[in-house]
């Protein structure tokens, strides 16, 4: 026999068990369960957070609110901004609110978050009306939080609820 | 004839070969990628995929994503490679036999080929089912929302990708291969 044509059959014979070998050992392990072969699995790193009212301050007109800004998750957040608006105890709009810095959160980490809200003249005489008759009113913040999680930049929407009281108010007007 | 002369040494050697079959031995037995893609900021990867017909390795939010039979087809393509880098070597230092002939595959060549419709195939398909656009060299930013009660999370994240040096020194095995064949088909004219 033509020793070329052996070497040709033997290649052809080698080359086909060098590439099905695996495969079928694959396909043996897995008992021929075809989808479980090609199914990807994947378990994502859990990103999650909380955020508890930690105080209120006044600086001139400004109406600062801070929070206790707890990374509950995996991966690092950073919140660089917001573009959000306050809303008093009636559901209208009483400030435009702003982060006051950029803060950023480890895993497993607290940090405390400023919200700077601008009151102006108008907002603050509506803000005292709120006061008729109690001691203490919830703001809320509804917005758009601009965050860094692991390398995007994400906008996610963000409401959070804080409680001034009637002395705060005073202290500033 | 006098090149084939030259680059078979007088025809004993088939020294394109020689060339190709190392050149496929460092290609088959790297860990290295052939492609790489990483997306996110500041260093932190918020995804990244290294490829290569032998290894294949994707982490989305440094977490990695598996898929069962990947290992046993990238074991598939080393030992093909393994294998066609052994016979071309043996091909060309046997230039002047005549069953020579068949050891001198093409398969270093196709590799690369395939490699790269592949992945540009592959970026389509995950393209269209995650909805953003894949780059498969150079920089994009990939954006996309995500469903959030009824409202959405906007996602943008630079992406980068390119093609390593290890891809290009298979590429130049395979063109090897490809020269060698051809050499070696006028040495076995000549033998």
């Amino acid at each position: 026999m033509d020793k070329a044509r052996v070497v040709k059959a033997l290649m052809l014979l080698i080359s086909t068990v060098a590439a099905a070998a695996p495969i079928f050992y694959a396909l043996n392990l897995y008992e021929w369960n075809i989808q479980a072969l090609f199914m990807p699995s994947y378990i994502p790193p859990k990103i999650d957070f909380r955020m508890e009212p930690s105080g209120v301050r006044f600086e001139g007109r400004q109406l600062l609110a801070s929070f206790r800004l707890t990374n509950l998750g995996e991966v690092r957040l950073v919140f660089e901004g917001l573009n959000g608006t306050a809303y008093g105890p009636d559901g209208k709009d009483l400030a435009s609110a702003s982060l006051d810095k950029a803060v950023s959160l480890p895993p497993n980490s607290t940090e405390i978050l400023t919200l700077r809200m601008k009151v102006d003249g108008e907002a603050l005489k509506r803000l005292i009306r709120y006061f008729e008759g109690r001691e203490s009113i919830n703001v809320e913040v509804r917005g758009e939080a601009s965050m860094l999680v692991f390398g995007s930049k994400v906008k996610a929407p963000i409401s959070a609820s804080f409680e001034i009281g009637l002395a705060d108010v005073m202290a500033m007007s | 004839m006098g090149i084939v002369k030259a680059l078979s040494l007088n025809h004993r050697v088939n020294m394109p070969g020689l060339a190709s079959a190392i050149l496929l031995f460092y290609t088959a037995l790297s860990e290295k990628p052939w492609w790489k893609m990483t997306g996110g900021l500041e260093g932190e990867g918020t995804f990244s995929a290294e490829v290569s017909p032998f290894n294949i390795a994707l982490k989305i939010l440094g977490k990695p994503v598996t898929v069962p039979i990947l290992p046993y087809v990238n074991l598939a393509a080393r030992l093909s490679i393994l294998l066609a880098a052994a016979t071309i070597f043996i091909g060309s230092l046997m230039a002047k036999k005549p069953w020579s002939k068949p050891l001198m595959g093409l398969r270093g060549f196709i590799l690369p080929i395939i490699f790269l419709c592949s992945l540009f195939s592959g970026l389509s398909l995950a393209g269209s089912y995650a909805g953003v656009r894949l780059p498969l060299t150079g920089e994009s930013t990939v954006e996309y929302m995500i469903p959030y009660g009824e409202l959405s999370i906007a996602v943008e994240t630079p992406a980068t990708a390119a093609l390593t040096q290890e891809y290009w020194i298979a590429l130049a095995a395979g063109i090897l291969s490809v020269l060698a064949k051809a050499v070696h088909g006028r040495i076995a004219i000549k033998g």
